[in-house]
């Protein structure tokens, strides 16, 4: 079962295999974290997210069908988790496209003392925009091509397409400078 | 060309840290995945049927002497349809509480319920019918636009409470902005 795919084991968890989960679960815990930490940045509200959308991924299992890649169907969870929560924040979802997520300032625990270039690119991902960071975490994270950022974050493949590029760029330039 | 990885930026993404979830996350999620798929407990059943069948007379019971000038008694033939419909989460949610560790939250506990029963909606007052005709319908596109009408109309609560049902019921639709926007 260890080298099934995943919509493979999605299905057996389907049928009542719970075992299949952890497998599952295992293959995407640390991504997946690094995903809404990286997004959200507040550690608590990250756990508590991370948790929801596994939950959800739970509640759903009897009605899942593999249309797509399980990545996508998980990430696409994802996504709708933090706009719901973005939302509750006050903020709208055009402004997600075009302005900084206003968070905490970063935790000093993931500083990294001494090492400027390392400082300067961490600043850089989180001054982006939500919509880019998104799609660049989709990509470098998770692994999703365009196609299938643009079908988990509810856009479509030119706007993906955008968003990414324009992400990486200003990376780019943070970790060159 | 966007589909690429640019290895400068990827490696200096990877020097940021490989931070995972705390262990105590993992097994409240793996805990949680393990209960969805656990058989009920035996008693659970015949427990239901007792309890829906007690409904049901209580029910008729109470229809007829509030009623007792009614020549064809339509309410009782309601009756044992609404009583299946209360009775099991009733049952299913304290077989749901025992099996939730203490250290879970409420939250939790309220969805593990919701899950445990996913076919048998909550019971629904006589006085939200918006929220009952929610409930009945099984289609997202509908009930998307239910949700947008209550926005509508204003109705904003039971508009943010069914859509919290439909994030549930169906986690990776895209929802539109009509649904959404207050």
């Amino acid at each position: 079962m260890g080298e099934a795919p995943d919509e493979e084991l999605m299905l057996a968890y389907r049928g009542g295999d719970a075992g299949a989960f952890e497998t599952l679960y295992k293959r995407h815990r640390a991504r997946l974290f690094r995903f809404v930490l990286r997004s959200i940045r507040s550690r608590s509200t990250a756990e508590e997210l991370y948790q929801e959308i596994w939950m959800r991924v739970i509640e759903a299992r009897s009605s899942y069908v593999p249309k797509a890649r399980f990545t996508t169907w998980l990430y696409t969870i994802a996504h709708n988790r933090m706009v719901d929560h973005w939302r509750r924040s006050g903020l709208s979802l055009v402004s997600l496209d075009d302005a900084d997520v206003p968070v905490a300032a970063a935790d000093p625990a993931r500083q990294v003392e001494g090492r400027e270039a390392l400082a300067r690119f961490a600043a850089a991902l989180e001054r982006l925009p939500a919509a880019q960071r998104e799609a660049f975490l989709l990509h470098e994270e998770a692994g999703l091509t365009v196609a299938e950022i643009a079908a988990a974050s509810g856009s479509n493949e030119e706007a993906a397409k955008s968003r990414l590029r324009y992400a990486l760029a200003k990376l780019k330039a943070a970790a060159d400078g | 060309m966007a589909e690429e990885r640019d290895p400068q930026v990827s490696r200096r993404y990877r020097e940021l840290g490989s931070e995972e979830p705390p262990p105590s996350l993992d097994q409240a999620i793996l805990a949680a995945s393990r209960r969805s798929t656990a058989p009920r407990r035996r008693w659970t059943v015949p427990l239901a049927v007792a309890a829906a069948a007690m409904l049901a007379v209580g029910i008729a019971l109470h229809v007829e002497r509030e009623r007792p000038d009614t020549a064809v008694p339509a309410a009782p033939a309601e009756a044992p349809r609404d009583a299946a419909r209360n009775a099991p989460p009733a049952v299913s949610g304290r077989a749901a509480r025992e099996l939730q560790p203490q250290a879970e939250t409420r939250s939790k506990e309220e969805r593990s319920e919701a899950q445990e029963a996913p076919a048998a909606p909550a019971p629904i007052p006589q006085t939200a019918p918006a929220a009952r005709a929610m409930s009945d319908a099984a289609d997202p596109e509908r009930l998307l636009e239910q949700i947008a009408e209550l926005r509508k109309q204003g109705r904003h609560e039971e508009a943010d409470k069914a859509l919290e049902d439909f994030r549930r019921r169906y986690p990776d639709y895209r929802i539109p902005e009509s649904a959404l926007k207050k």
